[in-house]
């Protein structure tokens, strides 16, 4: 109301108050009007019409009789048209008549009649199984949401028999019945419905959505489906669409930011390398802490090549097991973060698992999905350079004088964009007794440094089929890979060429050196041009290096499963399962004639090592699933398993003899080759039990024993290791009935488990190394008295889900030790010996992991987003404290232990600190704890030997925010993660001020010299000493390790099959990119990338290859 | 129900043996599965008297270091020689200026240098040294091969304690994690009564075995 109108006084408001009075009147009069002609309508119809559509008919009883009828617009698509003939025919009778054979009912409340489903109390045998049957007919249809969405997967049955099919993405089954018959449509989340069929040859059923999400499912240990319900611990589960949707090479870099409580690091070897899993943080000081992953069930081995830990190595990287899968085989991803949650997976699970299941085949027509994503790749954070000043002829470094024009050189100039194409086809097929599952992916990818190549061939078969009238199950599979990798750097001086191109000198123009051999007539061949030479770090052409210095890895693996269910009665089943999982690698590298004198001689330098791995697992599994005093469910998995490993690496190499280029063992000269010769042959005999027991689905407690004969417990003091856990869980809001919308559901929960872990291998057996074909004295003591390793975990956690399912939280706090570790601390050599094993070290881990998931409609929007957030403070307890050294008597503790690093920058484990920790060198420091400046040098000086802590390189906080919004047929769904905490070192950029070539060592020039304590002195002598020698001072170059980062983005849209005419089922056609673009980074290197997929050399930028910003499209064809 | 019961105890018979015979079967090849392959196991020293003569090898790599892969390269003897010694006297330069340039070359002495000579004498020569003590005993056959052992010991030794002064060398051995130093007068001292038992051994050996060469195979 406009404020005028108030001010004008009090004429103007007793005018407004009359008319106000007038408008209810008339309002009134009208409605009283309305009221009195409603008196005139009748209770009764009279109409006649033969095939007349329901709907006018109903319009014809609402004119007749004032009625108002509701009716859902899905629930009249189809319904035939009636014929009827009435005259004053009471309206119930005559609702009666023509609902008679339709599958609608009605209902009448006051004045207005409510249309419905029918649902038929009962259905009497003799309909549902007569011996009589009129042949059957085929019926179409399409089960939708009581929103109007297509549900896809949807359980329709032939009430009485086996015959079952599952709806397609759009809804649609096809299934066979007799017309009397009646069909069950169920769908996860939603009312289960009845449908007598009647004669119709097509139906449309609308399900309308369950209130509370009771009977979600979710694949748990052992490839066992539990209800969410039942779980005493943390377990997310991941769509496979989540991992397809933006593929990556490694599909596990696609769970970042997805996951709460893992810490997810992709190896900067680029496409397809390797993937550093840790969740709720390390707890082994010297084992691995990688998570363990399960396909179907039955566990991967360990596929990891050596990372790398210094300055030097980094070349030739390759990924590990896991990038081997085929991400569109992946059905679902269950994230198990605890221990407890995998006590039955043996030790290797204490870290955690991630859990694969893959796709069967479904019952049903043919179905054929054929996709294709094409990403373009370039870098994303890269160092800043400059071009200002230029550098001394003969000089790599660019401290000459001013450029009159700046230089034209950009170091990006050498990244070419990196391509990745997968294509992949799937088909599925099957009846109900026999599916059967077929898929063949296709990567061929090139990174964006040249010469740099993955390609990858993906086969896979698998077949589930049913005898005995279901009650033998039969699952086969197999799956072949074969995975070519060339010239994967990650980092390191060793073959490099980032290190030549980032510190090239600015005053040289780099196409010299592009035409990087030359013929050489003393030889008559071509040989690398480099006048150069190595300039401490190792340098060569850099075109040389891409081109002649190769890394070529061929991978073949195959996996055999076969796995065998027979009920025994139906509450009790027997399960068996074996798999054979063999990888072979041949990792080649070829050095050709004139590279550096350090890598090869002047012939060259060839190595060719072999490894095989093959590993064996079978299991027996007893399941019971009984319920007694009618409120108890017993549900008992006891089985049986063993896993062999076997390894071995042959190899053999070195420097060629005589003839250039000839790149075979013969010619190698055998003075200086290198034989290498590796294996082991673990084996784990296992005893394991489960137990839950179930209270009217209310109450769970569930309880867990694994019991290990492990190989590598030979000589400890056990021969078996025993570990438990418990957990309970309970549903409050079912206890106490509640049922309000606002909170729709509580769940809360708590387990404690132990898990053990056999020491390493091979050590509590005094062997002698052979070095040089001579054995040669152990370098550490023999292990006595070594006992297992073993974690001890709480959790506790609560689900909620509040107004309606639309807000679901879930929250879990941890606390776990580890303690009784296998450590293996220096020994002075005064003793003999390098080091000695010994259990020691307690490391404890505490942290807090939650996800909120938010699922609104907005009209025809529908936002589907989670948010996850992971805290994890890790904390070393002790090292070794109080030895008690048998010989003399006195005690030994030791309180820190160095990992190593490059000199400038090295990870400490330290008594009260955490893993992880990072210690630099500093500068020398005057009395007063200022930068020494010399009076007379006008430079600093490096103090190599003093460290000081940096920091730690694990985050404080992960933060990720996905979100998926769809509207009609479009798609758009991104994910942005945040990492909070941490440290990172750059050596690059230290190197690279050392060089001149940094846009920091620029600016530093131009403002007349470097700024320390305040004062400015010479940049040159300055940047020499912070960024000189091979790692430069590390305390100068420590970064924030903090980013926020659009992860991932796509934005789809999906033709439906009506646009095809049904000849196709769906098209979708996807713009794709992942690490588009940086909200926030203060490093010169991106954090979350890391040379090293293990525990330790984290947090450390030695020229790495730069993280990758990707771009592309998916096109996705359902046939 | 009494079928029932029947197959109760059935089901638990088939997993109790089910159980057992997985478990119990293979166990005992563990012991052969947890020995490292790629080593000589303690019985396989007894052959060709390898416990006695091959650790000679391991001495003489040690004394003036070569490269022992895969252990280390080259860069062992540049720090125990090259970076010790040679740069002070002349015989070689600095090539890079390493650690920001305070190292070795510049008088700032980096520990990780430093103390490779300290480790290869007592990770390479003296615990082969012990071991070969060990194995000779007291046989009177086989003294003269400890006598050996010694001379390359002294050799070895006696540039250690040039470097580094006192070392703790007479109680070497004694299986303790700490062990004392002693003096460096006493272990000059002590060179010398080594190398004449050593000598007189030897000697002796050489009289009553004209022709016979211990070390040849």
């Amino acid at each position: 109301m406009q404020k005028t109108a108030f001010c004008s006084g009090n004429v103007v408001q007793s005018i407004t108050k009359i008319l106000l009075v007038m408008k209810l009147t008339i309002a009134l009069l009208v409605v009283g009007l309305l009221n009195a002609n409603a008196k005139t309508f009748s209770q009764t119809v009279t109409f006649s019409g033969t095939n007349v559509a329901l709907d006018k008919v109903f319009n014809i009883i609402e004119t007749q009789t004032g009625y108002t009828i509701f009716a859902n617009k899905g629930l009249l698509h189809g319904i035939k048209p009636v014929t009827i003939s009435a005259k004053n025919m009471p309206v119930k009778d005559f609702l009666d008549v023509i609902l008679k054979d339709q599958p609608i009912d009605f209902v009448i409340e006051n004045k207005t009649i409510f249309i419905k489903e029918k649902t038929p109390a009962t259905v009497s045998p003799a309909e549902t199984s007569p011996p009589a049957t009129p042949p059957p007919i085929v019926i179409t249809g399409t089960v939708t949401s009581s929103e109007g969405l297509p549900l896809q997967g949807a359980t329709v049955t032939v009430k009485g028999t086996h015959i079952s099919i599952t709806t397609d993405e759009n809804g649609h089954f096809t299934i066979n019945a007799g017309s009397s018959q009646t069909l069950a449509i169920s769908f996860v989340g939603y009312q289960s419905l009845d449908i007598p069929i009647k004669g119709r040859t097509t139906i449309e059923i609308v399900l309308q959505k369950a209130l509370a999400e009771l009977n979600e499912v979710v694949v748990t240990a052992l490839g066992i489906k539990r209800q969410t319900k039942a779980l005493t611990y943390n377990v997310q589960e991941v769509k496979g669409d989540e991992v397809n949707t933006v593929k990556d090479a490694n599909f596990v870099n696609s769970l970042n930011g997805k996951v709460a409580g893992v810490t997810i690091n992709s190896s900067s070897s680029g496409i397809g390398g390797s993937a550093r899993v840790v969740m709720r943080g390390a707890k082994s000081l010297f084992g691995n802490n990688n998570a363990l992953y399960v396909v179907d069930g039955v566990q991967l081995p360990d596929l990891t090549s050596t990372q790398p830990a210094d300055v030097f190595s980094g070349s030739g990287s390759s990924g590990d097991g896991i990038s081997n899968i085929n991400p569109d085989d992946i059905a679902s991803i269950s994230v198990l973060t605890g221990p407890a949650a995998a006590a039955l997976y043996g030790s290797q699970a204490a870290n955690g698992v991630i859990l694969i299941t893959t796709k069967k085949g479904i019952s049903g027509k043919l179905r054929v999905s054929v996709t294709n994503n094409t990403s373009f790749f370039s870098p994303f954070v890269m160092p800043k350079f400059q071009n200002k000043y230029g550098s001394d002829p003969g000089s790599y470094t660019s401290w000459g004088d001013s450029l009159t024009t700046p230089s034209t050189y950009k170091p990006t100039d050498f990244f070419q964009t990196g391509t990745n194409t997968t294509n992949t086809i799937s088909v599925s097929t099957g009846t109900d007794k026999n599916q059967t599952y077929l898929s063949a992916a296709a990567v061929n990818a090139t990174g964006i440094i040249p010469n740099n190549k993955l390609n990858r061939y993906n086969f896979s078969l698998r077949n589930t089929s049913s005898f005995l009238n279901d009650k033998m199950n039969l699952d086969l599979g197999v799956m072949y890979v074969d995975a070519l990798e060339q010239n994967m750097l990650a980092q390191g001086q060793y073959f490099n060429p980032l290190i030549p191109i980032y510190l090239f000198p600015r005053g040289d123009d780099i196409r010299k050196y592009q035409i990087y051999e030359r013929y050489d007539p003393t030889r008559n061949f071509k040989t690398q041009f480099w006048p150069f030479g190595d300039e401490g770090f190792q340098m060569q052409n850099p075109y040389w290096i891409v081109n002649r210095d190769n890394f070529n890895n061929d991978k073949k693996r195959y996996v055999l499963s076969a796995g065998l269910k027979y009920d025994i009665l139906p509450w009790i089943n027997i399960t068996g399962r074996v798999k054979y999982d063999n990888n072979n690698a041949v990792m080649e590298k070829k050095f050709d004639a004139s590279t550096a004198g350090l890598f090869a001689s002047p012939a060259g330098a060839y190595y060719n090592n072999n490894g095989t791995t093959g590993q064996l697992y079978a299991d027996v599994l007893v399941n019971i699933n009984k319920s007694f005093l009618h409120d108890y469910t017993l549900t008992a998995n006891i089985g049986s398993s063993l896993l062999d490993t076997k390894y071995s690496l042959t190899g053999y190499g070195g420097f060629l003899l005589s003839v250039p280029n000839l790149f075979n063992f013969v010619n190698v000269n055998p003075a200086l080759a290198t034989p290498v010769q590796d294996g082991y042959h673990d084996q784990t005999q296992s005893v394991f039990g489960n137990v839950e027991l179930n209270y009217r689905n209310m109450i769970f407690l569930n309880a867990t024993g694994r019991n290990d004969w492990a190989s590598a417990l030979v000589n400890t003091t056990a021969n078996s290791i025993f570990y438990p856990s418990v957990g309970a869980s309970g549903i409050i809001s079912d206890l106490l009935h509640m049922h309000s919308d606002a909170v729709s559901f509580i769940k809360v929960r708590g387990s404690y488990s132990e898990v053990g872990n056999a020491p390493q291998r091979f050590i509590t057996i005094a062997s002698y190394p052979i070095i040089g074909g001579f054995p040669s004295t152990s370098s550490y003591l023999p292990a006595e008295g070594l006992q297992p390793e073993r974690t001890k975990s709480f959790e506790a956690g609560l689900n909620l889900k509040f107004l309606r399912n639309q807000l679901s939280l879930d929250v879990t706090a941890y606390q776990s030790s580890t303690y009784n570790q296998l450590f293996n601390p220096t020994l002075a050599p005064s003793t003999g010996y390098s080091s000695f094993y010994i259990n020691a070290g307690q490391v404890s881990n505490k942290g807090v992991e939650a996800a909120l998931g938010i699922n609104e409609r907005f009209g025809r929007v529908n936002w589907n987003g989670t948010a996850t957030f992971s805290l994890n403070r890790n904390k070393i307890i002790k090292l070794l404290t109080n030895y008690t050294d048998k010989a003399t008597g006195s005690t030994v503790s030791v309180d820190s232990v160095s990992i190593g690093g490059t000199g400038s920058y090295m990870e400490a484990l330290v008594k009260g600190g955490s893993i992880g920790d990072i210690y630099v060198t500093t500068l020398e420091t005057d009395g007063h704890g200022y930068i020494d400046v010399g009076s007379v040098t006008q430079s600093v000086t490096s103090a190599p030997n003093t460290y000081i802590k940096a920091g730690n390189a694990s985050p404080r906080y992960n933060i990720g925010f996905r979100n998926s919004i769809d509207y009609k047929n479009f798609n758009l769904s991104f994910l942005v993660t945040a990492r909070i905490g941490g440290v990172g070192v750059s050596i690059t950029q230290a190197i690279m001020d050392g060089f001149g070539v940094s846009k920091a060592s620029a600016d530093a020039r131009t403002n007349g010299g470097a700024l320390v304590n305040g004062y400015r002195i010479p940049a040159e002598g300055y940047y020499s000493v912070v960024g000189g020698g091979v790692a430069g001072v590390g305390s100068m170059y420590v970064y924030s390790a903090t980013n926020v980062r659009l992860g991932e983005a796509s934005f789809g849209y999906t033709f439906p099959a009506s646009f095809f005419h049904d000849r196709l089922h769906g098209l979708t056609l996807s713009a794709i990119g992942r690490n588009l673009f940086m909200f926030y980074n203060k490093a010169p290197f991106d954090p979350e990338s890391t040379a090293n997929t293990g525990t330790y050399y984290q947090g450390i930028d030695y020229f790495m290859q730069p993280s990758l910003r990707s771009l592309g499209f998916s096109v996705k064809v359902q046939f | 129900m009494h079928t029932g019961n029947s197959f109760y105890s059935s089901i638990r018979w088939a997993f109790a043996g089910l159980a057992l015979a997985l478990t119990c079967s293979c166990t005992k090849n563990f012991r052969d599965y947890n020995t490292n392959p790629n080593g000589a196991t303690d019985q396989q020293l007894q052959y060709d008297n390898l416990a006695t003569g091959v650790f000679f090898s391991q001495m003489e790599q040690n004394v003036f270091p070569v490269a022992q892969e895969p252990a280390f390269r080259d860069e062992m003897y540049q720090e125990v020689e090259n970076l010790a010694g040679d740069v002070y006297s002349g015989f070689m330069g600095a090539s890079d200026n390493w650690f920001g340039g305070s190292n070795n070359t510049t008088y700032n002495m980096t520990p990780s240098w430093y103390g490779q000579a300290f480790g290869r004498a007592f990770l390479g020569v003296m615990p082969a040294w012990l071991a070969i003590k060990k194995n000779v005993g007291t046989d009177p056959s086989q003294q003269h091969i400890l006598a050996l052992a010694q001379i390359i010991k002294v050799e070895s030794i006696s540039r250690t304690t040039d470097m580094y002064g006192p070392l703790p060398y007479f109680q070497f051995g004694s299986g303790s994690l700490t062990t004392p130093y002693d003096a460096q007068k006493d272990i000059y001292t002590s060179f010398f009564s080594d190398l004449d038992s050593a000598i007189s051994t030897l000697s002796d050996y050489v009289t009553k075995n004209p022709g016979s060469k211990p070390l040849a195979s």
